[in-house]
């Protein structure tokens, strides 16, 4: 099994100044991401910098925020919970719906889960997340 | 995007703002805390996008509703519904501000409000249980205004170092007669700005929590500890001149409690003008009067008062009961160390001919329960005070005991009373008359009037 990510070339590209990933490992553990329907719509499990080129969105940052290694991977959360307040704090979000997985130590690797329980996600190449991904919450 | 009206302003006002942290992130921040330079905060809130921009508001916050938001007590659409007017302000792909405008209430555009239950549901980040001044900072503050309490054992048996037991007590003592002497200063100080009973009631909880004796600093030779009241953070509350209040409280209790000779009758005589309330005084002073009557130690303290530490003198049991009961003065040695108790009694009684026979037989030989009880619920429906007649709509119930010491107590919530007397009778007689003094004042004062409304029936003058 390959352990080269999946968007190392981006990672590569951003001439970020830390190492990225930095305090990552694998992990097994349920995920759950805001979503579009269907579950395996491709933008659905894009890293933030992909996706926001795709939608033709500019990157959604503040003051003082560098370029983000972050921006390189996927966000989730370890609760559907976690994600359900976050619709209802953001009604102005475009996702849809919630899809929940299992994140397996072959698909990639983990940083560190923050105080919302929200984390980020660096997919191996050959992981493929909207085919192990389903919706689970419709907003 | 949502079309927006407001005044478009010229630039984006705060150009100095630095970020505390990202509350609520997913592909990027979405709700960040950020602060200025004379530490106002703001919340920069996600609300729309288009190929160009990001679109945020930016909503000032004051501290209160930052604790609050983040302990769910508040949700943002709360806070956001709350603010008179915002900024939104648009963030281009290269994070130059490219507008900014002043948006009223009234036109935030519906879409742009979280939804009702839009509480914080998640943890709260570590850092926000730190206080934004250092530890060392915040003690040292702290330090400024403490007093040295230092309780050096006099025959040392384990050489000067204290029992833990002993050590405990001294703190509980020191902690609980500094306790009641706040509630009692606040109560005396803003008794005419809070007239509500039960807003009077809750706010002395917050204040015996804001005022708590703090630990900031100690030496274990002997067992010496230097406490304060906390003067920067805690209660945050809008009564004029409890900041000034709290900050003075802590001096005049050493001053009023601490610092007396207690060995003296005159001490009496003080104790008795500062803290007219019998109960409420014991309070105060017993717990002081406790360390000084144990002979195993001697009691100092150091403060800004004096240059030198100042060791208090002894009291044996005769000034320690002067001063904690003295009111029990004229009883006979005897009914002093007969400690009294309610006990409740289920007795057995014969009824003949329609009337129930209850003698001093039915109690000797009929008891079929009984048990030691800690207070007697009694209920008033009426009573007399000076010229007249006070008439209830409802029985007002209070609470009797006898405490540890043979002092007979009546403790009235409803109208946050409590009374102390030598006997049954002069507790309640102490009662009607504080009760009486209260509900008449209050009519002519025209204050107190829900609770007026709410219990009394009729003030009749007596012929």
């Amino acid at each position: 099994m390959s352990k080269t990510l999946k968007y190392q070339n981006l990672i590569d590209s951003q001439d970020l100044k830390v190492n990225c990933p930095d305090e990552a490992t694998e992990a097994e553990l349920t995920a759950y991401r805001l979503s579009f329907d269907p579950a395996d719509k491709p933008e659905n499990y894009l890293p933030n910098l992909i996706e926001d080129e795709l939608l033709k969105k500019p990157p959604r940052r503040l003051h003082g925020d560098g370029k983000h290694c972050e921006a390189c991977a996927l966000s989730f959360f370890v609760s559907l919970e976690g994600c359900i307040a976050v619709l209802k704090a953001f009604p102005r979000l475009p996702h849809t719906h919630i899809s929940s997985g299992i994140l397996e130590n072959n698909d990639g690797v983990k940083g560190k889960t923050n105080h919302s329980g929200h984390f980020v996600f660096f997919e191996y190449e050959k992981t493929h997340l909207n085919s192990k991904f389903s919706i689970i919450f419709t907003r | 995007m949502e079309q927006l009206n407001g005044a478009n302003l010229e630039i984006f006002p705060y150009p100095e703002l630095s970020k505390v942290y990202d509350l609520i992130e997913f592909d990027g921040p979405l709700l960040s805390h950020y602060k200025d330079a004379s530490d106002l905060n703001f919340l920069f809130y996600w609300v729309d996008s288009d190929s160009e921009v990001n679109r945020w508001m930016l909503i000032e916050i004051s501290n209160d509703e930052i604790k609050d938001y983040l302990n769910s007590e508040i949700s943002l659409k709360f806070i956001i519904r709350s603010k008179s007017n915002v900024i939104i302000t648009h963030i281009k792909r290269d994070m130059s501000y490219s507008e900014s405008i002043y948006v009223l209430q009234s036109q935030i555009p519906i879409n742009y409000y979280p939804e009702e239950d839009s509480f914080y549901t998640f943890d709260i980040p570590a850092q926000y249980f730190s206080d934004p001044i250092s530890e060392n900072q915040y003690l040292n503050i702290l330090r400024d205004g403490a007093s040295v309490f230092r309780l050096r054992p006099k025959n040392p048996y384990f050489n000067h170092a204290v029992r833990a037991v002993d050590a405990g007590k001294f703190l509980i003592n020191l902690t609980s007669s500094a306790s009641v002497y706040s509630a009692f200063e606040f109560y005396n100080s803003f008794k005419d700005n809070i007239t509500d009973p039960d807003k009077m009631k809750s706010t002395i909880l917050n204040v015996k929590k804001s005022t708590e004796l703090l630990v900031v600093n100690t030496q274990f030779r002997s067992f010496e500890v230097t406490l304060a009241i906390d003067t920067i953070v805690g209660m945050e509350d809008n009564l004029k001149g409890y900041e000034e209040w709290r900050k003075s409280i802590f001096r005049n209790y050493f001053e009023d409690v601490i610092d007396v000779d207690y060995s003296i009758p005159e001490s009496i005589v003080t104790f008795k003008e500062k803290f007219p309330d019998e109960a409420v005084r014991k309070k105060i002073i017993k717990p002081i009067a406790d360390i000084l009557l144990d002979s195993s130690f001697a009691f100092e303290t150091k403060s800004s008062a004096h240059d030198a530490p100042v060791l208090h003198k002894s009291i044996n049991k005769t000034t320690y009961k002067r001063l904690i009961a003295p009111t029990l003065d004229s009883a006979t040695p005897d009914q002093q160390n007969d400690r009294k108790k309610l006990m409740n009694f289920v007795v057995e009684v014969i009824e003949r001919d329609g009337k129930t026979i209850f003698g001093k037989k039915s109690l000797d030989e009929g008891i079929l329960f009984q048990n030691e009880i800690q207070n007697v619920s009694l209920s008033l429906n009426f009573f007399t005070f000076e010229k007249y007649e006070i008439s209830f709509k409802k029985p007002l119930i209070y609470y009797y005991s006898i405490d540890s010491d043979n002092l007979n107590n009546i403790d009235c919530s409803t109208f946050n009373l409590t009374i102390s007397g030598k006997s049954k009778n002069d507790v309640i007689k102490k009662f009607w008359n504080s009760l009486g003094n209260f509900i008449i004042d209050s009519i002519e004062n025209d204050t107190n009037k829900d609770l007026l409304n709410e219990y009394i029936e009729e003030v009749s003058e007596l012929n």
